[in-house]
């Protein structure tokens, strides 16, 4: 086989990686995290997005084999991951859980990723610990909470997993750091094109690094779309609400979230609307994924509070 | 639901050696504070008391059983965490925490027989009697289990207890064999016990500091009880303090016998026989060690990691 042919087809086998979840369910008690999620998972960079409590962590955790579900599916490319150590082997999951002891040594620490999870990426985890400014012989204990985390993250970007799922990757960076880790983000996946989850509440900052969204709200997938897309999703409505109704009613939109303010009201229709139709009092304004994700996991307090 | 994993995974693996490096190294750094007892112990001699235990000479079981019950309970509390972070399935720890609690005290019994049957033939051993026993004395020995190098022993109970006086058969051929047969089945126990204790307690910490703290008392409690009455009988099946725990026929004396594997029977004018049947033991180490198991995977099977926030 020629170097063309490989790459042609590791190319191939990357593209066939599929993550399906099917009517996920999780209860803690009364609680329902999880409510029959639904979702399919192709190599790319999604953001997983919604408020606290939505069930985000919930979610990877139940793919990481780390929290039992309630009922439903997970599957790789056709396997169940549940208690499966073939398909975990290429599952990875970075949260708050600490992995490992804190008084080892960082290159301690990848060598035991490197014993569960195959080929380690030395030479990218060297050029990453070199950028952030941390020694690769030093005591994990020893450093402060950003670098500690910036150390979890060289570890999971340098496994050679094909989903790669990062809860609160940025907890404890700075602006800068943040930065530097979205660029190694970026060409990790350039270098290595797989399923990555990215789950944040500093949604504006990794706006421009994900390809695609899914929006979780009260343990379901309310909408998942490609990044790009975001400014056809919906538009802000504003102006006097008489008019605003009119304008609603007569283009048949549909509300996603609606807001009082006075004598004007902000209302957020599902699509783009032709602004050369509206009425000079009413202005229509496409949102960003930010606020795109605000409104539509806000929606229901919003309405509730009418 | 579950996907299946064929044959011996890298994760298994990996973790079954972790826990044997685990127990490797407790019980490294617990033979190397023994070997000084020893020392100690060969240098202080025997005193020529005849208390039960003797001064200067150490009780094997006694000493490791603390170190397998913690070192087992610590596998199973605090190294699940990392061990499901990194992919293991629950049925693969489960399976290295039976393996090596099996393999352990096997290992462990292998290396007492060897070390205490090379004293022994080394001379520095001396048999002595009418104490607690035909005890091999030396720098160290097993108390429970050395009971096993004999068969049976005669023991006239119809004479006042000053006047006792016991009757002891020679050690048997396989004498060695049940001793380790015995030692193993004492440590099994104490690996299996441990790895229960360990399960529960992870089970209570999910539940919050108060519910692990509760936890902790109860097993002290019932740690301190066990090791002041019932035990006692065990440690010392002659001395029959305790009325009903040897009265023949009764269930309390079949249940001594049972735990002990000493058992008991009288001839017409009274006379004790005592027959050391080591399969008892052995089998009920077993179905111990089968019932723990079961136990801890039914925890095993259930336990989650939820994030542990603030833990850097």
């Amino acid at each position: 086989m020629s170097a063309s042919e490989y790459a042609t087809a590791a190319a191939d086998a990357v593209a066939a990686v599929k993550l399906t979840i099917t009517d996920l369910h999780k209860r803690y008690g009364s609680t329902v995290a999880l409510n029959g999620v639904n979702l399919t998972l192709r190599p790319a960079i999604y953001g997983l997005f919604g408020r606290n409590g939505a069930g985000k962590s919930t979610l990877m955790g139940i793919i990481a084999n780390r929290l039992l579900p309630g009922g439903g599916s997970i599957e790789l490319d056709g396997a169940s991951v549940f208690e499966n150590e073939t398909a975990q082997s290429r599952i990875y999951l970075l949260n708050e859980t600490v992995p490992f002891m804190v008084g080892v040594r960082l290159n301690t620490i990848f060598k035991r990723e490197e014993r569960y999870y195959g080929d380690f990426d030395w030479a990218f985890s060297a050029r990453m610990l070199a950028k952030f400014g941390i020694m690769p012989g030093s005591l994990y204990g020893q450093l402060s909470l950003g670098q500690r985390m910036i150390v979890r993250l060289v570890a999971a970007l340098c496994v050679p997993v094909d989903v790669l799922l990062l809860d609160e990757p940025v907890l404890g960076l700075d602006a800068a750091n943040r930065e530097l880790f979205y660029k190694f983000l970026l060409e990790s996946f350039s270098e290595h094109p797989r399923i990555i989850v990215l789950s944040t509440h500093i949604i504006s900052e990794i706006a421009h690094v994900v390809e695609r969204v899914a929006i979780l709200d009260q343990g379901r997938i309310i909408d998942e779309f490609g990044a790009e897309s975001v400014g056809s999703r919906a538009t802000v409505l504003v102006g006097e609400s008489d008019r605003v109704n009119m304008v609603i009613a007569s283009n048949q939109l549909q509300i996603i979230a609606r807001e009082q303010m006075g004598h004007l009201v902000s209302v957020v229709v599902r699509g783009q609307v032709d602004t050369s139709e509206l009425p000079s009092d009413v202005s229509a304004n496409r949102l960003g994924l930010q606020e795109y994700v605000i409104r539509a996991t806000s929606a229901t307090d919003i309405q509730k509070g009418q | 639901m579950t996907g299946k994993t064929q044959g011996l995974s890298r994760q298994f693996l990996l973790t079954l050696r972790r826990c044997l490096t685990v127990y490797g190294v407790v019980l490294a750094v617990g033979l190397l504070l023994f070997v000084p007892l020893c020392y100690q112990s060969v240098m202080l001699g025997y005193t020529g008391s005849s208390a039960i235990v003797f001064p200067g000479i150490n009780d094997v079981e006694l000493y490791f059983r603390p170190i397998l019950l913690f070192t087992a309970m610590a596998w199973q509390w605090f190294f699940f965490d990392s061990a499901l972070c990194h992919g293991v399935s629950r049925k693969s720890y489960m399976k290295a925490t039976a393996i090596s609690a099996a393999v352990v005290p096997l290992l462990l019994s292998v290396l007492y027989l060897m070390a205490r049957f090379v004293v022994i033939a080394t001379g520095t051993a001396i048999c002595y009697e009418k104490s607690d026993g035909c005890r091999i004395t030396g720098p160290f020995y097993a108390h429970l289990s050395e009971q096993f190098m004999y068969a049976w022993e005669r023991m006239d109970w119809n004479r006042a207890p000053s006047m006792w006086e016991a009757q002891y058969s020679p050690a048997l051929p396989a004498g060695p064999l049940f001793v380790g047969l015995k030692f193993f089945s004492l440590m099994l126990s104490y690996t299996a016990i441990g790895a229960l204790i360990g399960a529960v307690l992870a089970w209570l910490a999910r539940r919050g500091i108060w519910a692990v703290s509760i936890g902790v008392v109860v097993l002290w409690y019932a740690a301190q009880q066990l090791s002041s009455s019932p035990s006692m009988l065990i440690y010392m099946p002659k001395m029959q303090v305790i009325s009903n725990f040897y009265e023949l026929g009764t269930a309390q004396n079949r249940l001594v016998q049972a735990m002990s594997g000493r058992v008991v029977s009288y001839t017409a004018d009274g006379v004790e026989i005592g027959t050391y049947v080591v399969w008892i033991p052995l089998a009920e180490s077993l179905v111990l060690f089968v019932l723990c198991m079961w136990i801890i995977w039914m925890f095993t099977k259930r336990r989650e990691i939820h994030p542990a926030r603030q833990r850097g």
